[in-house]
């Protein structure tokens, strides 16, 4: 990405985020960087509510290009940028969950089960079921619960930051995460005394990269 | 003090031992002494497997990388602005469910049959209007 001819050299990896975006209204290298910053966080959040890498890849494409399209319009109300993309993030996936009405398929399978060989030792097995059965309890929480587990563990973000993400205070964002834990408890609890599956040895991929699995859809 | 009053104030403990724990969690750094030392006086059994479900969260949700590839083509694409097509209209027709799509794929259909029809009905009015004799019967008949 090029800059634009305005005479000053301007340094893109020292510049905080307010004055890349502030660079970014007519100049696609500052966007360049502002997207090297955010692009794994955004890829990770919309991974996570979405349950796979081809729709993971879609949206935060689709999170970019309209940051891309809208940034000249951009205001600095001390809200970070980070808040504003995760926001745009927050709006895709809702739509994408709206229009497909499926928010509960998502196998995540190659998220847990990357990096191991093709045997397992049974032990092994048994907490890479127990995993998926947690992730399974996650995705059937409420939207607001998911990305707050999300924000938190994933992103780690500070509580500051979640409340400007989520529109709540701080006391808000601890209140609801001792929601979720409880609400994850509970259900995990009932997961329990349900009879568990059978028990299966599964070819696993190598790979925690993205690109070194393929996807389950 | 009141009874409500210590279960309040405990209840916000625990939210406070809950996000402190997690917070260490994340960094790394979980000093299960420091906690005791803190909050003790409301660490029960409920809220200790509280915690073991937040570990087990925490272990769970890793960092995933996105590969290379993709984000090398998109870091191109969004160099050029031309290329900006996720927000068109045939990218959005495509992002509906396939239930929609065919929904949309039949109204479309109706709409087109419909003007063709109209179109040929016209047509074929205006053809027999212009034989020999048409108009003059219709007025025999409507007379």
């Amino acid at each position: 990405m090029t800059a634009p001819d305005t005479g000053a050299f301007r340094d893109y990896a020292d510049a905080d985020d307010p004055q890349l975006v502030e660079w970014a209204k007519d100049d696609p290298a500052a966007f360049g960087e502002l997207y090297t910053r955010y692009v794994k966080k955004i890829y990770n959040y919309v991974y996570y509510r979405t349950g796979n890498h081809h729709d993971a890849e879609d949206l935060t494409s689709r999170v970019f290009f309209r940051a891309l399209a809208h940034i000249s319009n951009y205001t600095d109300r001390g809200v970070p940028f980070s808040a504003w993309l995760y926001r745009i993030a927050h709006n895709l996936v809702a739509n994408w969950h709206r229009d497909r009405g499926r928010r509960k398929m998502v196998p995540l399978d190659d998220h847990i089960l990357s990096g191991l060989g093709t045997d397992i030792p049974e032990a092994v097995t048994e907490s890479l079921q127990e995993e998926e059965r947690l992730l399974a309890v996650i995705r059937d929480l409420p939207l607001d619960r998911q990305q707050l587990l999300i924000l938190k563990f994933v992103e780690r973000l500070s509580n500051a930051e979640i409340g400007v993400i989520m529109n709540r205070t701080e006391g808000a964002i601890k209140s609801l995460y001792h929601r979720t834990l409880l609400s994850l408890r509970s259900k995990l609890e009932q997961d329990d005394q349900q009879p568990p599956p059978a028990r299966r040895k599964r070819r696993f991929k190598r790979g925690r990269q993205a690109g070194n699995t393929s996807d389950p859809d | 003090m009141p009874l409500w009053f210590f279960r309040q104030r405990n209840h916000h403990q625990v939210q406070d031992l809950l996000m402190s724990h997690a917070d260490a969690l994340v960094a790394g750094t979980l000093d299960w002494e420091a906690l005791i030392e803190q909050y003790g006086e409301v660490i029960t059994s409920q809220v200790q497997s509280l915690l073991r479900v937040a570990e087990r969260v925490s272990r769970s949700l890793d960092e995933i990388t996105p590969s290379e590839r993709f984000v090398d083509q998109l870091r191109l694409e969004l160099r050029d602005p031309d290329f900006a097509a996720p927000d068109g209209w045939w990218e959005r027709l495509r992002q509906l469910s396939p239930r929609t799509q065919i929904a949309a794929g039949i109204g479309i259909g109706g709409v087109a049959a419909t003007l063709a029809a109209g179109v040929m009905f016209l047509v074929s009015r205006r053809s027999l209007a212009d034989l020999p004799g048409f108009g003059r019967n219709r007025r025999t008949v409507t007379a």
